[in-house]
């Protein structure tokens, strides 16, 4: 509670400090008025101061105090320059010793001392750079600006020391007084605790008085209880062993009429052992087991049933198995003949697949021989046409002889002219010209001879060229017949691939032929196996069917003996 | 420490800067006929021709450390100093003894 009025106490003050710093704007207004000072710079300083103070303040409660110190200190230091050059500057220091005193009531030794250090600060600068914003003069000497700087100064610390200790005591006040108050709270919440668990600790108490007390009370109600329930066992002992006496006479009782049925069915057992099915015990029991030789009749007679039909059945099996195994013998035989059969046309197909496959292979090298034949053919065909370009090329030199001769009859015919002609002109010469017309009439003679020799190269080649001829109509025949002898070649050659390509088809059908009769035969075979098995087995159960006739025949039913006569006949 | 704290720290270096600018604000200006302390760029304005040209004269047995301290009877003489464009003019009569005023 100390605490809270201290906070408080220390709120109020710190909201009287700013709005007396925000009122101060009035007086520093005046001030400036009466001094002609500039007033606009130093209002808005002074509410700038102000504000700050407000919005440190606002950040932080402990700073602002401190801001608000700074403020109003501030506000001072304003209003005393703008007292500038006024007779009652010095008179205006007053204040700053009110506003210590004032910061003092915010307690916060904080901004006690950072108001102190400002004042001090503020005269110690301004001592040095403008005394007239202090004291109102700027004429003095420096040692006497300083001494009056120190007195101020010393005036200011004794104050704040002062106001400080006075601050350092209320905390402590309070600080003693909080904790006072709080081991008091303690002390009375624990005198609260104690008195709780006091009253708690007699309600426990209480509690256990009156479980003690049922407790008494159930226990005497059970004592009671144990001695009515003694006396109620003591008479149910004699009850119980009246029961049992009872109980041992009708058990007795029990035994007796059991032993008796038990000998009725012991002598029919052993009738029945003996094979005599007709017997029959109801009637012969006593009363209490009157059930149980009814139940034992009809058994009997279910079996005596039973086994009747059992004979019958044996005997109808007897006669069905000996057919059976007749049958199986006879078709185990068969089996074996059509097993014996089908290896032997197994073994015929297999060497008509040989037969089929020599067949195909000769088929092949025809093939190839007649593949080979068509290519000597073709060539032979080409052959052919060289030749008959070579009757043309022939030809065509025979033309050109032809024509060389004929240059050499006109050659010869022109030498004839002009051995006339140096003849004629020899003979005018007389007897100079006579060896000439000797050389002209020889050179007549060869040019005659070279025009005979002429005449008989062109009969030749005349010849020779009907020949060429008739060779090359020669050599054309013999091409179309190597043509219709390729053609036909090819023809044989497809059908003999056909053939080949036939016979493999045919090779495999016969080789899957010769897989199914393999097959078949080796299920021939089986079904012999299996038929010979059969008629072991048909044996057997024909034997098994005689042993079961002759194991029921033991059993005496009620037309046994007309069935035995039927088995007999 | 919180950020609102920082802040409210922070807010407090407005506190010199409002003290600076009060002082600087109750500087005194210079008024004609008494002495004149002007101060000039440092590095840059010749203060001694920029007077001499005002038509004004430096005065005082030593120079003071900021500026130079002068004085004209020139009624004119402080609006043309002014037209020099000196960094400041101020009333050394009116300023500290030993600091730049007229009797240093």
């Amino acid at each position: 509670m100390p605490d809270l009025f201290l906070a408080q106490s220390r709120e109020k003050a710190a909201y009287l400090l700013l709005v007396t710093s925000s009122l101060c704007v009035f007086p520093v207004l005046l001030a400036a008025f009466i001094t002609g000072t500039a007033p606009l710079p130093l209002v808005v300083l002074s509410v700038a101061l102000s504000a700050l103070a407000l919005l440190i303040r606002r950040l932080d409660v402990g700073l602002g105090r401190v801001a608000i110190a700074l403020a109003l200190t501030g506000q001072i230091m304003l209003l005393t320059a703008a007292m500038q050059q006024h007779p009652w500057q010095l008179d205006i220091h007053m204040y700053f010793f009110v506003a210590l005193g004032a910061i003092a009531a915010m307690v916060d030794l904080r901004a006690l001392i950072v108001a102190a250090v400002a004042i001090i600060l503020h005269h110690a600068i301004l001592t040095v750079a403008m005394p007239g914003l202090v004291y109102g003069v700027s004429d003095a000497t420096a040692l006497a600006l300083v001494e009056r700087t120190a007195l101020h100064g010393a005036a200011v610390i004794l104050l704040a020391a002062a106001l400080g200790a006075t601050i350092h005591t209320r905390v402590r006040l309070v600080t003693a007084a909080a904790r006072e108050q709080k081991a008091t709270h303690a002390a009375k919440e624990a005198a609260l605790a104690a008195e709780q668990r006091a009253a708690e600790a007699l309600a426990e108490t209480e509690m256990a008085r009156s479980a003690a007390e049922s407790a008494r009370r159930d226990a005497e109600d059970a004592l009671a209880t144990g001695l009515e329930k003694t006396r109620r066992a003591e008479e149910l002992d004699a009850v119980a062993a009246e029961l049992k006496l009872r109980e041992e006479r009708r058990k007795a009782e029990d035994q007796a009429r059991q032993g008796e049925a038990m000998d009725v069915l012991r002598e029919a057992l052993e009738r029945l052992a003996c094979g005599e099915l007709q017997t029959r015990i109801a009637g012969t029991l006593p009363q209490t087991y009157e059930d149980l030789g009814d139940r034992f009749d009809t058994t009997l007679e279910i079996l005596d049933n039973a086994l009747r039909e059992i004979r019958l059945v044996s005997g109808t099996i007897t006669g069905e198995t000996d057919d059976i195994a007749a049958a199986a013998v006879d078709l185990s035989h068969r089996t074996e003949r059509q097993a014996a059969t089908l290896e032997e046309i197994t073994g015929s197909t297999e060497q008509l697949t040989k037969l089929i496959r020599a067949t195909a292979e000769d088929a092949g090298k025809a093939e190839e021989v007649m593949v080979m034949t068509g290519t000597e053919a073709q060539t032979g065909a080409e052959v052919m046409n060289q030749a008959i370009a070579a009757m043309g090329e022939i030809e065509k030199s025979a033309g050109e002889v032809r024509k060389i001769t004929s240059m050499i009859e006109d050659i010869a015919f022109q030498t004839n002219l002009l051995a006339l002609n140096a003849g004629v002109e020899a003979a005018r010469a007389g007897d100079a010209g006579r060896g000439f017309a000797v050389v002209a009439s020889e050179v007549r003679a060869l040019a005659q001879r070279s025009s005979e020799a002429a005449n008989r190269i062109n009969a030749l080649i005349a010849q020779s060229g009907d020949q060429i001829e008739r060779g090359v109509a020669l050599v054309h025949d013999t091409g179309g017949a190597l043509e219709k002898i390729i053609g036909t070649v090819e023809t044989v050659t497809t059908r003999i691939s056909k053939i080949a390509a036939t016979s493999d088809e045919q090779a495999t059908g016969v080789n899957g032929i010769n897989a199914a009769l393999r097959d078949l035969d080796r299920v021939s075979q089986q079904n012999a196996t299996m038929f010979e098995e059969t008629t072991a087995a048909c044996q057997t159960l024909r034997t098994s069917a005689h042993g079961l006739s002759k194991a029921i025949q033991n059993f005496g039913t009620h037309d046994g003996d007309a069935n035995d006569v039927g088995q007999a006949a | 420490m919180s950020l609102r704290t920082c802040a409210a720290c922070l807010l407090f270096t407005a506190f010199p800067l409002v003290g600076l600018a009060a002082l600087v604000l109750s500087l005194p200006r210079a008024v004609p006929s008494q002495p004149i302390l002007v101060v000039g760029v440092p590095g840059l304005s010749n203060v001694e021709a920029m007077v001499s040209r005002a038509g004004g004269y430096p005065i005082g047995p030593t120079r003071p450390p900021l500026g130079l301290l002068v004085h004209s009877q020139d009624p004119d003489f402080l609006s043309d100093l002014r037209a020099q464009w000196p960094y400041l003019l101020l009333n050394a009569d009116k300023l500290s003894n030993f600091m730049c005023g007229r009797n240093a």
